[in-house]
């Protein structure tokens, strides 16, 4: 037990993860905001697809709450719909850290349970760990705010252990959610038939609004395609959890879980899903690992421009 | 100390919090019969999640939505397809709003019919006859899902006429009708049979009074 208080207590852990994470669902928020402005009436509005009163009925049954729901006149609609978009551009540039994270965080549950019927799978887990981070610190690298502090001392409220033992839980928080998805996942594609029989893809890439025509002649064409598709995608998801004990392990874990979600996105074309879920993988490197890549690619980029020169030169003196 | 009483704390309800997550998303088992409300009520609203994604039975049919439009001149309008267009625009690029548009239709149709764990156990038992239907009709034909079906309804018939009144932007548009074209896939061993026919299924809505909602384009 004290070896846990300790290591949960003494620093804050994937501080550059958690600011990564923090800029990654920011711009896939303001990318949702954005790409559905033409529509925001329609999908969100006091008379759109769903009309104002029966979404406040339905809300109120199932203990629910948006702010949407407060005023049914589109100018309110039109306001609140504003300021989230403002409040994620506040979040992704991490200006006023702990206050734009809650605010965030509310707008977000709002505009998605204002409409639930164009969420996915990835805009549910989002809102789950975007609540999680409420209690880590993501402002620590690439915000306005750890620029501001390093202007001026700022002013530590909570106390250092209290707040580094919040911060670690909310990242653990994070990594078991998301590997509790991938499990429950893995598990019940085991239960179904055509995942065992490997015949899986072939009946998900027959649905116009999950495939893409090219790929699906490309992977139906192939048994052993579809194999690798339907074996690979619950292997990538049972194992996950447990590679991710093991130090070097982790590394496999995060690969086979970005191939399969680059698999998706461009197989089925679910990418904003894809994108949300490689980007929560962001918060499983430690500091230290992000340095080391850090300057291994600056590097290699030295490297390659010292080549560069050296050919340069050799040219030049060619000519000459 | 009370730091240390708080963290110690925080961390017992960090694993209680966890034990209800697992138990939430386990499938369906004895403990969770037992303790479903008590779990639900925990998780719910603000931890709901279900990662049933595709499995364990992946959608295979394709729903066609079609809608047509009675004019107030008595005139009516041939079958609209709501579906087809925003499925080639999702195929030529992935980056527009039909991305999501196009997922609408399915999940509202969905939700028609959508029952929770028990509810679906219950119905199961009923359709194999080991149970009374009229003993547990208080579940499973309840006012909530009515309320719930017809709220479904209302959303695709809004969804249409938002559609419908787009495309007739200066006509007098009386009301409207859907239908849905269910066509099941073709099963993995007569993908090589030319003759194969795929099972279709329509549902059909009824006429509804048309209703300004605001434009989807």
């Amino acid at each position: 037990m004290n070896k846990i208080y300790e290591k949960l207590s003494t620093q804050k852990h994937m501080l550059i993860g958690t600011s990564l994470i923090r800029i990654a669902f920011g711009l896939l928020i303001l990318y949702f905001y954005f790409i559905h402005y033409g529509q925001r009436r329609f999908l969100w509005g006091p008379n759109g697809m769903q009309d104002h009163e029966t979404l406040t009925k339905q809300l109120f049954t199932t203990n629910n709450f948006s702010i949407y729901q407060l005023n049914d006149s589109l100018l309110y609609f039109e306001i609140i719909f504003h300021i989230g978009v403002v409040i994620a551009f506040f979040f992704t540039i991490g200006f006023m850290g702990r206050l734009t994270a809650i605010l965030n965080f509310i707008f977000i549950w709002s505009l998605q349970h204002a409409n639930v019927l164009i969420l996915d799978g990835g805009d549910n887990v989002m809102r789950i760990i975007l609540f999680y981070l409420l209690f880590a610190n993501t402002t620590a690298f690439f915000s306005l705010d750890g620029y501001r502090r390093k202007q001026k001392v700022s002013s530590i409220t909570l106390s250092p252990s209290l707040s580094n033992a919040f911060h670690n839980l909310a990242v653990l928080a994070s990594i078991i959610q998301v590997s509790f998805m991938y499990l429950t996942s893995g598990m019940h594609k085991i239960m179904g038939e055509v995942w065992q029989n490997g015949t899986a893809l072939y009946y998900i890439l027959q649905v116009d609004e999950y495939t893409h025509p090219f790929f699906k002649e490309l992977v139906i064409s192939s048994d052993f395609l579809l194999l690798i598709g339907a074996y690979g995608a619950i292997f990538a998801q049972i194992t996950y959890p447990f590679l991710l004990f093991n130090r070097y392990t982790r590394y496999i874990a995060i690969f086979n879980i970005i191939a399969m979600h680059i698999g998706i996105a461009i197989v089925m074309g679910l990418f904003t899903f894809s994108a949300t879920m490689i980007s929560i993988q962001l918060v499983l490197l430690k500091n230290e690992e992000y340095e080391r890549a850090y300057t291994a690619v600056k590097r290699l980029l030295s490297k390659l421009r010292l080549r560069k020169g050296k050919q340069y030169e050799v040219e030049q003196i060619e000519q000459v | 100390m009370l730091k240390k009483i708080i963290i110690i704390f925080s961390i017992i309800l960090f694993s209680i919090h966890f034990l209800f997550t697992a138990i939430y998303l386990a499938p369906f088992n004895p403990v969770k019969a037992k303790f479903g409300f008590i779990i639900n009520g925990y998780m719910e609203p603000l931890f709901s999640q279900n990662w049933r994604l595709f499995a364990p039975n992946p959608a295979s049919t394709n729903n066609q939505f079609l809608v047509r439009a009675e004019l107030a001149n008595g005139e009516t309008t041939e079958w609209i397809n709501l579906t087809s267009f925003m499925i080639e625009k999702n195929y030529k690029n992935r980056f527009t709003p039909y991305n999501r548009l196009v997922r609408i239709q399915r999940g509202a149709f969905t939700a028609l019919h959508q029952k929770d764990d028990i509810t679906m156990k219950l119905s199961e038992k009923v359709e194999e006859k080991k149970l009374n239907k009229e003993d547990f009709d208080y579940i499973l034909d309840n006012e909530m899902m009515k309320e719930q079906r017809e709220d479904g309804i209302d959303i695709l018939n809004r969804y249409a006429q938002s559609y419908v009144s787009s495309l007739y932007p200066g006509e007098d548009i009386a009301r409207t009708q859907l239908i849905v074209r269910q066509t099941e896939a073709t099963p993995y061993s007569e993908q090589s049979n030319p003759t194969f026919k795929n099972k279709t299924n329509i549902h059909e809505f009824e006429w509804r009074e048309f209703e300004k909602v605001s434009p989807v384009f």
